[in-house]
């Protein structure tokens, strides 16, 4: 037994040191060196193993046992060891690898769309979403279509409404969408759900006039369409498009192509209908103008205003952008100032 | 229109409070603009009176909406008039030589006034308005104008040749000093007032000659009262350029049958203010009468139309309310109506069915939606292109902008286009506001050019901007043709400069990427390229977009001779297409399935010669490529050390495969060599090394 008990010390020292050595280790590089030193080919209980077979048969087993649990206790101590080096070293580089969040991020530069396009595009979906079809027609009109047929007679004031630019005798800037609608139905039979953008022209420049500017027409030609369904109609899109709270009202006024006409103001949006600035102290903002389609024009394409009825409406999209955006300056909006444009 | 409320007061009573009066004539169709307090305790209420009432252009006749509205009635002067002396017929002589322009004409003659400073009542109530005192003749016409809004005129009788009038149409050439203190040259389309001689005293329904004018020498007077024709009074205003509050009114359509009252009441005014002795009579001119109408009213159309439930009864006392005459017809539940004189814009059933709208109230119509068939226009595709275009390009990094659609003529010399280009074929606008917006524009390029001056004299100078709209030529038709284009810009540095990365500055191959990047997003995929000879481009950087065999437009430098003249500092890319054409190249994309064997990749850098262009090249690898070379593209151009001065090396990247086995090396290998054999017959191209 003298054997073996000179065996388990010197063991037990080789168990000692090997364990004391991992735990030293810093990193995985180190942690390998030991393993190699006790456990590798050449390493010191490797070569204590190879010893085994100079014990006698009787005392294999018991050495085996202890060699075993030692080897054993030295790689669970190296496994324990890697994975708690390894942790330390992937902090370590997680530490290294940490940028200043608070430096600006790479952007690609995108583009902005137009506010007026913007607001125009959002108008167009809402009633889109209502069924309402998107139409168009030229911007350089007939008189015929932007005047006559629209029921405003050759040298009447109604004309001073809309200071016209003209081409030719005949030929004119049109000074609103509404010749939108005489094409329209002019190609197309009742029902007719339409909603037509585009650019007008007046010959007017100040401060809050510009020569060219945005309109949206909307029309609705069917059996049975009252003055009743023009007010749901509109009021449905306001509360879209200015919130469900606004207040809507509408007042008689006149168009040459519509009767009974309409302007509709909504509760000024800056105020909230206290009255301010913008309204003019009113409380009330006019946006659009509205009513239902004159027999007259029925007529001029065609259509009998005993058998159909209809309404019509037509707003700006500068004054509605303006509002949106709190723009008080027309004139900003066709300056392309990137810094202008950037905002949006 | 100002209106002072208190002189309002004199025809109606009012108990609402000023604020619930000017709400209930908004809501009635007078909207109330502005309201301003005065210092000697009277309210001016600015109303908006719209083209079609002009019986609501005078005090009274807003009291008269007022006493619709509110019931309360309604007063208006009565006439007490003196007439001493000699018959009017023996003092003057009137002749109206065109009564299509002029109905009616009525005068009276005043003797022996004196003619002052007005009382104090007269010129505060004109100042209270804005009005100028002149003398207290003239004022009361102006008075009664404002009062009343029949435009009525004094002229001093004793400067009237022969003491007599002639309505004639003008001629040619003629002139006449006006009470503006202009002389103004009368075109045939003017209506004229001359005196018994023929010369003109004043233009019908617009403004007095000076020459006639009421002085203080003057002792006699004739007044007019007469019914122009709108359109006439129009004509006239418009050929000489002169907008007065009289023929303001004419325009809008006067009372007929309402001038004799305004005309005995001026009388009267003037012998209370001025003294003098009115004339017997007078004189009235008015061969063909007006006919009274009669409109059809069918109570179930008002509530057909306007989606209501009003009664006959309840219609029949709106209308009363307001000088209309009701009548029931044939004992159904129609009625036949007649509207007073002074309103001239009601004719059809539609317009009494809009007064009983307004006065019934607008707010009391119901809210509904209609319920019906979809449609049956055609749906405009354009626009949705045009959002499909702003998403590309904004995600491009282009901000859109919006300018008008006018055109410079001078920049088309600028922009060096020659004068049989079409785009010369200019829509010139008659009336512009200024030399600069004369024309529609028949290209977008100059605006954008114009947005890059702006912003470079603010101290932007990266600028990446894009605009959609319509170009306008004129052709054959009566209308131009109207095409819708999307332009580029960009000048500048490619992006903002940052830490991370270099800005670098943008270059031709920017712009044309961003076009190439669009062509595919939008699978325009029949479209090559060509060198192209734009007027405004630089020679050497600019190329024609072919798509599906047509010119869908540009994509170049700005010339440096344009970017002076236009005053922007270069360099600066453009591009300009046509939507249209963008639109109709757009084809449908359909799976290809995936690949399921590897593919083989191989470069192959060619030293060529420096004139060859990459498209030349390509061509030729795509057609030696065969079935199994699945892509090609190009990774590097180089010119300079270690390459002959006359050659230039491309290296392209070729990627192979076989959709039904994997290629081996030996195959690869020998298509390769294949390319590079066919790129060396037809171009001289060797390999690289």
């Amino acid at each position: 037994m003298d054997g073996m008990s000179t065996v388990n010390s010197s063991l037990d020292k080789i168990r000692q040191e090997a364990l004391q050595e991992v735990r030293e280790a810093a990193t995985i590089a180190a942690l390998e060196q030991v393993r190699i030193k006790y456990l590798g080919k050449k390493g010191a209980i490797t070569a204590l193993m190879k010893e085994m077979g100079s014990l006698s048969p009787e005392e294999r087993p018991a050495f085996g046992a202890v060699i075993n649990q030692v080897k054993q206790d030295v790689e669970t101590s190296i496994e324990e060891c890697r994975t708690t080096v390894r942790r330390k070293e992937r902090e370590e580089s997680l530490r290294a690898e940490a940028v200043d969040i608070t430096l600006p991020g790479y952007r690609r530069g995108v583009g902005t769309v137009h506010p007026l396009n913007r607001v125009c595009q959002d108008i167009i979906d809402t009633f889109t979403s209502m069924g309402f079809s998107v139409a168009e027609g030229p911007e350089v009109e007939l008189d015929f279509y932007n005047f006559e047929s629209l029921n405003f007679p050759p040298n009447h004031p109604a004309r001073d409404m809309q200071d016209t630019f003209f081409i030719s005798e005949d030929v004119v800037l049109r000074t609103h969408t509404s010749p939108v609608q005489i094409r329209v139905m002019e190609r197309c039979k009742p029902p007719v759900k339409i909603i037509a953008p585009g650019k007008v022209y007046r010959c007017d420049a100040d401060v809050t006039h510009t020569p060219m500017f945005h309109q949206i027409e909307g029309l609705l030609v069917d059996e049975k369409v009252t003055f009743s369904d023009l007010k749901g109609t509109l009021e449905f899109f306001i509360h879209r498009f200015f919130g469900p709270e606004t207040g809507v009202r509408f007042r008689p006024s006149f168009f040459p192509f519509t009767e009974p006409s309409a302007e509709v103001d909504i509760q000024c949006v800056i105020c909230g209908g206290k009255g301010c600035r913008v309204c003019k102290g009113t409380g009330w903002l006019e946006i659009l103008g509205a009513g239902m389609v004159h027999p007259n024009v029925f007529r001029s394409v065609g259509y009998d205003p005993e058998e159909v009825t209809g309404f019509a409406f037509g707003m700006g999209i500068e004054r509605i952008t303006m509002l949106r955006y709190r723009i008080d300056d027309i004139r900003v909006l066709f300056e392309n100032d990137l810094r202008f444009l950037r905002q949006f | 229109m100002i209106i002072s409320l208190n002189w309002l007061k004199d025809y109606v009573d009012i108990q609402l409070s000023p604020e619930e009066l000017s709400h209930r004539l908004t809501m009635a169709g007078l909207e109330i603009e502005g309201r301003e307090d005065t210092a000697d305790g009277d309210i001016l209420l600015e109303v908006n009176v719209t083209p079609n009432r002009p019986d609501c252009l005078s005090v009274f006749g807003i009291a008269r909406e007022v006493s619709a509205i509110t019931g309360a009635s309604l007063r208006k002067p009565e006439i007490a008039l003196k007439e001493e002396g000699e018959a009017v017929s023996s003092l003057t002589r009137i002749e109206v030589k065109d009564y299509l322009s002029c109905p009616r004409y009525a005068a009276r003659v005043v003797t022996g006034v004196k003619v002052g400073e007005s009382p104090e009542w007269l010129r505060k109530r004109l100042q209270a308005i804005g009005q100028r005192s002149v003398n207290n003749v003239v004022d009361i016409t102006n008075y009664l104008l404002f009062e009343m809004g029949h435009p009525t005129h004094a002229f001093d009788y004793d400067l009237l040749a022969e003491k007599g009038i002639v309505v004639r149409r003008g001629t040619e050439g003629e002139l006449l000093t006006a009470l503006d203190g202009r002389e103004h040259e009368v075109c045939e389309d003017t209506l004229l007032i001359c005196d018994g001689g023929n010369t003109p005293v004043a233009l019908a329904g617009v403004i007095g000659g000076l020459d006639s004018s009421v002085t203080e020498q003057t002792t006699n007077i004739l007044i007019e009262s007469a019914y122009f024709h709108p359109a006439m009074v129009r004509k006239t205003a418009k050929c000489l350029g002169i907008k007065t509050d009289s023929s303001y009114r004419f325009e809008r359509g006067v009372d007929v049958e309402g001038l004799i009252y305004s005309l005995d009441r001026v009388a009267q005014l003037v012998a209370e203010v001025a003294g003098g002795t009115v004339a017997k009579g007078r004189i009235d001119i008015y061969p063909s009468p007006l006919a009274e109408l009669e409109i059809a009213l069918r109570p179930e159309r008002v509530n057909k139309i306007l989606g209501t439930d009003i009664s006959g009864e309840r219609i029949a006392e709106i209308l009363r309310n307001l000088s209309f005459c009701v009548k029931a017809l044939n004992s159904g539940p129609d009625f036949f109506v007649t509207p007073p004189p002074f309103r001239k814009d009601v004719e059809v059933e539609i317009d009494l069915i809009e007064e009983i709208a307004r006065i019934h109230g607008y707010q009391h119509i119901p809210v509904t939606l209609h319920e019906g068939e979809p449609s049956t226009a055609p749906v405009s595709r354009s626009q949705d292109m045009v959002k499909e275009l702003r998403g590309l390009l904004t995600a491009q990094g282009l901000m859109e902008a919006v300018n008008f659609s006018f055109l410079n003529p001078a920049h088309l010399d600028h922009f060096m286009i020659p004068a049989d280009d079409p785009l010369r074929r200019i829509v010139a606008i008659r009336n512009p506001l200024t030399a600069e917006q004369g024309a529609m524009r028949s290209i977008l390029i100059p605006s954008l050019v114009e947005n890059l001056r702006w912003n470079q004299n603010r101290g932007t100078r990266d600028v990446r901007i894009f605009e959609i709209a319509r170009t306008f030529i004129a052709g054959s038709g009566s209308l131009p043709e109207e095409t819708m284009h999307l332009a580029c810009l960009l000048s500048g540095r490619q992006h903002e400069p940052h830490w991370l990365r270099k800005a670098a500055e943008m270059t031709f191959f920017d712009i044309k990427g961003i076009v190439e990047e669009m062509l595919d997003l939008l699978s325009v995929t029949n479209h090559t390229w060509r060198a192209a000879s734009i007027p405004f481009l630089h020679p050497g950087m600019s190329a024609s977009l072919v798509v599906d065999g047509k010119d869908a437009g540009y994509v170049g430098a700005l010339h440096p001779d344009v970017a002076e003249a236009m005053d922007v500092q270069g360099p600066v890319f453009v591009a300009e297409l046509d939507v249209t054409i963008l639109a109709e190249g757009r084809t449908l994309r359909s799976y290809r399935s995936l690949p399921r064997f590897p593919a083989a990749d191989r470069d192959m850098a060619l030293l060529v010669d420096a004139a060859t262009s990459a498209e030349d090249v390509l061509a030729i690898i795509r057609q030696a490529g065969g079935s199994l070379m699945e892509d090609v593209s190009l990774f590097d151009v180089y010119r300079g050390a270690n390459i002959p001065e006359d050659k230039k090396s491309m290296a392209f990247s070729i990627r192979y495969r076989d959709p039904e086995k994997t290629l081996s090396d030996a195959e690869v290998k020998e298509m390769h060599a294949g390319i590079l054999d066919r790129v060396n017959k037809a171009l001289g191209a060797e390999l690289r090394h």
